[in-house]
């Protein structure tokens, strides 16, 4: 790496080096030093029980002509999304597909975690079910076969076709026996169609379909292994698309051109400019936001849809315009229909819910994604709004620090310190100003007092009976980003300039696409894709893009027991 | 026809029994059934209860003209006494050849009137004790008659057990010299299993009267075999990825073969009119006690008229193994203990009743066997097959037991019904007595209805052991 992000570099990665650099901050609670024992639920804001590192650091010692380490990724099961597609690719679109699994558990950092998306007896039978509504439309679109007595070999070449595409990867001998073997047990009681799509019905529930099978070292410690091509464009395709690679791609596999980090780039890069890839992103970014599918139950439906509405056109806006994290989480404008005018006050200009206009809003009450509505209530307790909640998610998600959760407890040391019916700011100060809670609320209530100007439902309410809303806040950290700050718009603009925040990004999305955090042995990839983001003038297309450039992309090691 | 001829050759048999033709029962049933298309096709039916029956109560009284006044044990046939045919006198005399605890011989060369191969070696001796395992020199004829006509190896079921044993009778049969070959008929006492082999998602058009079954139910039949083979293509993968992911992998293959193994859906089977369904938790009736028996002899029933209606087989037999432990819990009379200890005891004086077959237990269970027997006629004459005659009137239908008098053991004057009148080949609403009657005059007389110009069956060697068909049974 010949440019390195600017902060911090020597003092950096304590978890990477396995150092535990929160000790001074002295947590209440705090539980096991090192590396995070809570695996896949770490960082989950109002989620409990993770010991924490509120110091993280992206970056060590990472010379730039040593080797970046490959990267451990769980095998990972494909999504909602992903299955469906590929589905529709496998059969030209002609069959509709259900929901092939439950939605992935909660409690995990991203979707993608292995452990968010187990194979209990739920989403096996929930596969089964698929599956089989997936084989009975195919069995309308089976050619037919010329000869009876050619049967069993029209069924092989079929199947054996569609399992290698449907695979990613050649069909083995191992393979065609299985699947032949339920199409022969079909037979004698199914046309010779449906036997052939419960053949399919097979393919749709082996373990390589629904699994991204890699080649991999099978004990930690033994020598990484090199991806193929198609292991390669298969994770490019299933990253971006969400779908099996288009043939650009595995031409680009079958020549050994995916092997070369510019040549995987330029892949990355036109893979994004494809309409598919926008889904990916998205997704990513509402769940770093944490408001993929949140639902206030204090909003109208009418209001609840104008908002999911205006999240998905911030999201569009900031990627067009591709200007970094300004437009994402410190843009003043925003998208609003009717309804939103209504809601924010604004002069009635939309012509109704489908006219969409962009408004320039006043700078401390639109403050990017950070101060969207839909955020604002996702950390509150109904219509109470929650300075911890919110200031704990500006730690964990965006500067990337772990906090522990809170100790066995809490409410009832909270319930001793203030009297009731003592306001929210009343009980904040209260914790910050006892020993034993002000250790780790330190950490987040006062990031959280910046958005008091925000109620529990997301409105923007800066007085409070003739007073300005009191929004001074803190931010307790030795990175860039420590100091005073006063409301959402300052704390906004520094976060978006942050480097430990571009370089927390670029974590979050290496965590997202591998669906595991990273491991002590990726601190140097992460800080490798921090610089490129960084190089590219935080160019947001470029973090997403670059992160098939890694050389550490191209290769894998095995997973440590017990990941998630 | 001698043994040494045309009679239960072992090559015949051996060609019934093969693989292919055990592993492709349905299709090859199919097909069978599309070539009589033209005519409805003819079934044979076998019932099969243990311990004889109360003599005295059972044997009809004999009429002018052959005519037929059921008897007391017989009452329970009443609604189709015009489908029935009782013949008394018949003679197991091949089972006296041998060496025996008196049931093994008399159970094993039931269905087969043949010599047993109490060596092991694939000969006879009269000296050498026949056990719980020996098999018959011949076939049984439900297996020949199939062999014969050219169709599917027959079906075979039971209530109770299917494990061999004591008295396991006519479902061994061992043809000499044939090296390897696996002469035992497969006996499942699993009436959803039996389903799910020969009816479930069975498709449209290939049956008298289509089933309805979707193509949703068609598949969802399916179901098992897909997850038994999505289960053992997670074998292959685990030494392909690390420990952690080896766990998820296991964890879900798990969770597949416990699916396997609660599905339980069976699509129902639509014949002829009659749906046919089976429960999805029926359980297993085990021994001790083998509670449910009942349960299971009434699925079973429902099972083979499935099968028969639809055209999956069309010879099967269903034999009731509890001889020795039958409970009858079910009954007013049970749970009832020591079954094959009071019919050995049934003399009067041993109980204290005043005359022989006087006991209650005794005349409940038997009763009970005609009620079963009843059951199968029933369900066989719902089905109008396309002729304008039911299916019992199409089918031959024969229930039997090894023992005339299950007390002593007797092999003279096995207690035998023919039902159903296979398409007016038997004349039906008949008594006869046939004194001089054997096991393998029976056979006979059956081959004979079927079309198969027979003179004897199973051992002969001429001291009377065949007299040919039975006078006046067979049109």
């Amino acid at each position: 790496m010949e440019r390195r992000i600017t902060v911090n570099l020597r003092r950096h990665f304590a978890i990477a080096a396995g150092i535990f650099a929160s000790a001074a901050v002295g947590c209440v609670g705090v539980v096991s030093p090192g590396e995070d024992t809570n695996p896949g639920r770490t960082g989950d804001p109002g989620d409990p029980g993770d010991p924490g590192n509120p110091n993280t650091q992206f970056a060590v010692n990472c010379p730039s002509n040593t080797p970046v380490p490959p990267l451990a990724v769980p095998l990972q099961r494909l999504n909602d999304l992903q299955y469906s597609n590929i589905v529709g690719q496998l059969f030209g679109g002609q069959v509709t597909v259900k929901a092939a699994f439950p939605p992935p558990l909660t409690g995990y950092l991203y979707s993608t975690y292995s452990g968010a998306n187990p194979m209990g007896e739920a989403q096996t039978q929930a596969a089964l079910e698929a599956a089989e509504a997936v084989a009975i439309q195919v069995a309308d679109i089976v050619p037919a076969c010329s000869m009876v007595s050619a049967e069993t070999s029209c069924a092989s070449t079929y199947l054996k076709d569609l399992a290698t595409r449907a695979f990613r990867s050649p069909a083995t001998a191992a393979d065609m026996t299985t699947i032949l073997a339920a199409y022969s047990a079909a037979r004698p009681k199914l046309s010779y169609a449906e036997s052939v799509a419960v053949g399919v019905e097979t393919i749709l529930q082996m373990p390589r379909f629904l699994y991204v099978m890699e080649n991999q070292p099978t004990a930690p410690g033994e020598a990484a292994t090199t991806l193929t091509g198609l292991e390669l464009a298969q994770r490019m395709a299933l990253l971006y698309w969400n779908a099996l690679p288009d043939q650009a791609l595995l031409d680009a596999a079958q020549s050994g051109g995916l092997a070369n980090a510019s040549d995987r780039l330029s892949q990355a890069q036109r893979m994004l400019q494809d309409p598919r890839a926008h889904a990916a992103i998205s997704d990513f970014l509402l769940q770093w936001m944490k408001v993929k599918d949140f639902h206030a139950d204090t909003h109208s439906a009418e209001i609840q849809a104008a908002l999911d509405e205006e999240m998905r056109r911030d999201i569009d806006h900031a990627l067009a315009a591709d200007n970094g994290l300004d437009d994402l989480i410190a843009s003043r404008q925003t998208s609003v229909n009717s309804v939103l005018e209504k809601f924010y006050g604004l002069p009635s200009q939309s012509a109704g819910p489908t006219d969409w206009r962009v408004a320039d809003m006043d700078a401390e009450q639109r403050v990017g994604i950070l101060t969207h509505p839909l955020l604002m209530a996702k950390f509150a307790h109904g219509k109470t709004p929650s300075p911890i909640l919110r200031g704990k998610f500006v730690r964990v998600m965006l500067m990337c620090d772990d906090l522990s959760g809170p100790p066995p407890g809490a409410q009832a040391m909270q319930d001793d310190l203030t009297p009731a019916g003592a306001t929210v700011q009343e009980q904040s100060q209260a914790r910050l100003d006892s020993a034993s809670c002000g250790a780790c609320h330190k950490m987040m209530d006062p990031i959280g007092f910046g958005f008091s100007a925000f109620d529990g439902v997301g409105k923007y309410l800066p007085t409070a009976g003739g007073q300005a809303v009191d929004v001074s806040g803190h931010i307790e950290s030795t990175s860039d980003l420590g100091g005073d700050f006063s409301g959402a718009r300052e704390l906004g603009d520094r976060l978006a300039k942050s480097a430990k925040v571009q370089a927390c990004l670029s974590a979050q999305w290496m965590r997202y696409a591998f669906g595991a955090k990273e491991a002590p042995a990726d601190a140097c990839s992460v800080q490798a894709l921090a610089t490129r983001f960084g190089q590219e003038n935080h160019s947001l297309n470029a973090l997403f893009a670059g992160l098939s450039a890694l050389d550490s992309f191209a290769q894998r090691r095995a997973v440590a027991e017990g990941s998630p | 026809m001698s043994v040494s001829s045309k009679v239960a050759t072992r090559r015949n048999f051996l060609r019934a029994a093969s693989g292919a033709a055990l592993a492709l029962p349905l299709l090859e049933g199919r097909r069978g059934f599309a070539q009589s298309a033209a005519s409805v096709p003819t079934r044979l039916v076998i019932y099969q209860t243990g311990e004889g029956n109360l003599q005295k109560r059972w044997t009809p009284t004999a009429m002018p003209g052959d005519a037929l006044q059921l008897s007391e044990m017989l009452q329970p046939l009443l609604a189709h006494q015009k489908k029935l045919l009782v013949l008394s006198g018949v003679s197991n005399k091949v089972a006296r050849l041998h060496s025996s605890n008196c049931h093994n011989a008399a159970g094993h060369t039931l269905m087969t009137s043949s010599l047993i191969d109490s060596t092991g070696t694939g000969r006879f001796d009269a000296k050498v004790m026949v056990d719980s395992g020996s098999l018959c020199l011949g076939p049984s004829i439900d297996a020949y008659l199939a062999d014969q006509l050219k169709i599917p190896a027959p079906i075979n079921l039971a209530v109770g057990n299917s494990s061999p044993a004591e008295n396991q009778m006519f479902y061994k049969m061992k043809p000499s010299g044939s090296a390897g070959a696996n002469p035992v008929a497969p006996l499942s006492n699993d009436p959803i299993k039996t389903f799910k082999t020969y009816l479930a998602g069975l498709p449209a058009g290939t049956t008298p009267t289509p089933p309805p079954a979707t193509r949703a139910d068609r598949f969802q039949a399916q179901r098992t075999s897909v997850l038994d083979q999505v289960w053992t293509s997670f074998k292959s993968l685990n030494a392909n990825v690390g420990k952690a992911d080896s766990l998820r992998l296991q964890a879900h293959a798990d969770a597949t073969r416990a699916i396997e193994q609660k599905s339980s859906y069976v699509v129902p089977a639509t014949c002829g009119g009659q749906t046919q369904a089976v429960p999805a938790n029926w359980t297993q009736p085990r021994s001790p006690g083998f509670v449910g028996a009942d349960v299971q002899a009434n699925l079973m029933i429902d099972v083979m008229a499935g099968i028969l209606a639809c055209g999956a087989n069309r010879v099967i037999t269903l034999q009731d193994t509890l001889y020795d432990e039958a409970r009858f819990e079910f009954l007013p009379v049970g749970p009832v203990s020591g079954w094959h200890a009071q019919v050995h005891n049934d003399p009067a004086l041993k109980l204290g009743y005043a005359s022989n077959n006087d006991n209650p237990t005794l005349k409940a269970g038997f009763l009970y066997y005609a009620g079963v027997f009843n059951r199968l006629l029933s369900k066989m004459d719902a089905v109008v097959e396309p002729n304008g005659m039911t299916m019992l009137d199409n089918s031959l239908v024969l229930w039997i037991s090894e023992f005339g008098t299950g007390q002593n053991h007797s092999m003279t004057n096995l207690p035998v019904v023919l039902a159903g009148g296979l398409q007016g080949k038997v004349k039906m609403n008949r008594y006869l007595d046939r004194p001089s009657a054997t096991l393998g005059d029976l056979y006979t007389s059956i081959l004979n209805a079927f079309g198969i110009p027979a003179t004897s069956f199973g051992h002969n060697d001429g001291a009377g052991f065949n007299n040919g068909v039975i006078s006046g049974l067979v049109s």
